[in-house]
This record gives C-alpha cells, structure tokens and sequence, in this order.
C-alpha cells in the first residue's frame, strides 16, 4: 500500500478501503462523463477499472474531459490511464480500445461488480441499460447534462437497488446546448458517489 | 385499469400496447428502454404487447450527452 493509499485509511477505515480496493468498475466511454469519474473513484481508492473508449483526444474535449492538451490525437484510453497513475501510481487498470455494442457489452464487463455508462449517443446507453439493468452488476448510466445554470436539476433517478441514473433527464447535447465541465463534472461525480456508497454498502 | 409506472400506479381508460404508450408520450423508441414486469423488453415486441392491469412498468428514455 502506498502513502496516499495509506491515508485514505483515515477516509474510509482498513475494512471500507479494503471494499474499495477489491471492486472492479467498469467505465463504458471515457469522455467527459467516463474521464472525470474515473478520477473520482481513483481519488476515492479504486484499483481495478476497465476502462474502454475507441476514440482519440481531440481539442474539443479540453473544455470539460480529464485530458492535457498534449495529449491531443493520443488515445483515450492510453492518455487517461497516464493520468490516473499520476493520482495512485498502483493500479491496476484493463484498457479496452474498441467499440462497445450490445453484443461485446457483457463480455467486456464480464469482472466488473459495478458498470458506469458514459456514452454519448442516446442509443448506446440503451444498449447498456438493456444488457446490464438485471445483471446482478450495479449499474448506473447518465442522461441530461448539456448547458449549465440552475445545477440542482441533476439528480439521481434510483430504478432498483442496482440501477441508478444521474441527469436532469432532458438536456440533450445540442450546437446550443453544449456539454460544459460543470454540469459534466457534476453528473460524473454523481455516478462515480453511487458506486463508491454502494460498495460499501456491500457485505 | 391501473398499471405501475417509474413506481407510480397510473390509470388508462382501456386496453393498449407498449408501442402505443410510448407513442403517446412521444417518445423515440430507439432512444428508450422498457422494462415489462421484471424483464426487459425488446423494441420488436412492443406493438405485440398489450398492458394489462396491475402491469409494472419501467421506461428509461435517454438524450445524448456524455
């Protein structure tokens, strides 16, 4: 255990951190929801992720994405991983550089406890919710953060003891409507609260 | 009839299907998922389905964003 582990001790006490430790999370997208949740739950004790993004990091991700502008053209997956070794140096993280569909989802999450959607596309997300909604996993997907103002509009949807959504439901991603880092932050911090309390919560 | 949907028992004045309650709430399919008594439903079985009472529903409907 390292020294920034070390005092997460105070944080969650040796049984909570073990939980932490030993929970595998599987993040589906690493853009501004995947990315900055991450970092969450790496600064909350997370080792073990699988993190999985096809895309590369462009300059219109900077405004709201856990990524430095030399990491530009870099891919995600790489580029985050770099990153989050910077928070805890020992971690063991599955990079997954492909696309996810409805018929890889499950195997590619097949050891993760706790499953974050953080696509994009509408579409994707269903596909998620669908293969993971009566897994046994925990799941928790995103809908509605475009804009900003007036933030206490993004809350948590509980849909069953493991299924949770975070979003003001409605904001739609539009040329009018962008994604910005606050509301982004706000609702990745949110998916990555309900995996950390839900883990310890586990027996 | 009375049917439980997002955990709210809500009223219908007669018989109908997923695919027309979806409708009426102008929804776009490919961007929901239904959830029918415990078990997701596949988007091609929805006009096929008629609710019926005491029926528990889930509808998760997303916007892009992420």
């Amino acid at each position: 255990m390292n020294s920034f582990e070390e005092s997460l001790i105070r944080v969650f006490g040796e049984h909570g951190l073990r939980k932490i430790q030993s929970a595998t999370v599987g993040i589906a997208g690493l853009g501004g929801l995947g990315s900055n949740c991450a970092a969450c739950l790496v600064r909350s004790g997370f080792r073990k992720l699988v993190l999985v993004d096809f895309d590369k990091v462009e300059h219109s991700n900077l405004n709201r994405q856990f990524y430095f502008l030399d990491q530009v053209g870099m891919p995600k997956t790489d580029s985050l991983k770099t990153n989050l070794l910077r928070i805890n140096p020992d971690l063991d993280i599955t990079l997954v550089m492909q696309k996810i569909s409805a018929d890889n989802a499950v195997v590619i999450f097949e050891k993760c406890g706790a499953v974050v959607e953080a696509f994009d596309k509408a579409e994707s997300k269903c596909f998620m919710a669908e293969a993971f909604i009566n897994s046994g996993k925990l799941f928790v997907g995103a809908s509605g953060l475009a804009g900003w103002g007036d933030s206490d509009t993004l809350h948590i949807r509980k849909i069953k003891d493991n299924c949770f959504l975070v979003g003001d439901g409605c904001s739609e991603v539009t040329t009018a409507l962008p994604p910005c880092a606050p509301y982004v932050s706000i609702v990745a911090a949110k998916e990555a609260d309900i995996v950390l309390s839900w883990v310890l919560e586990q027996k | 009839m009375c049917v439980r949907i997002n955990g709210d028992n809500q009223p219908f004045a007669s018989l109908t299907t997923v695919a027309a309650l979806i409708s009426l709430r102008k929804l776009r399919p490919e961007t929901v998922v239904v959830e029918h008594n415990g078990v997701i439903l596949a988007r091609d079985k929805w006009t096929e389905t008629a609710i019926k009472e005491n029926d528990v529903l889930e509808i998760l409907s997303f916007v892009g964003g992420g």
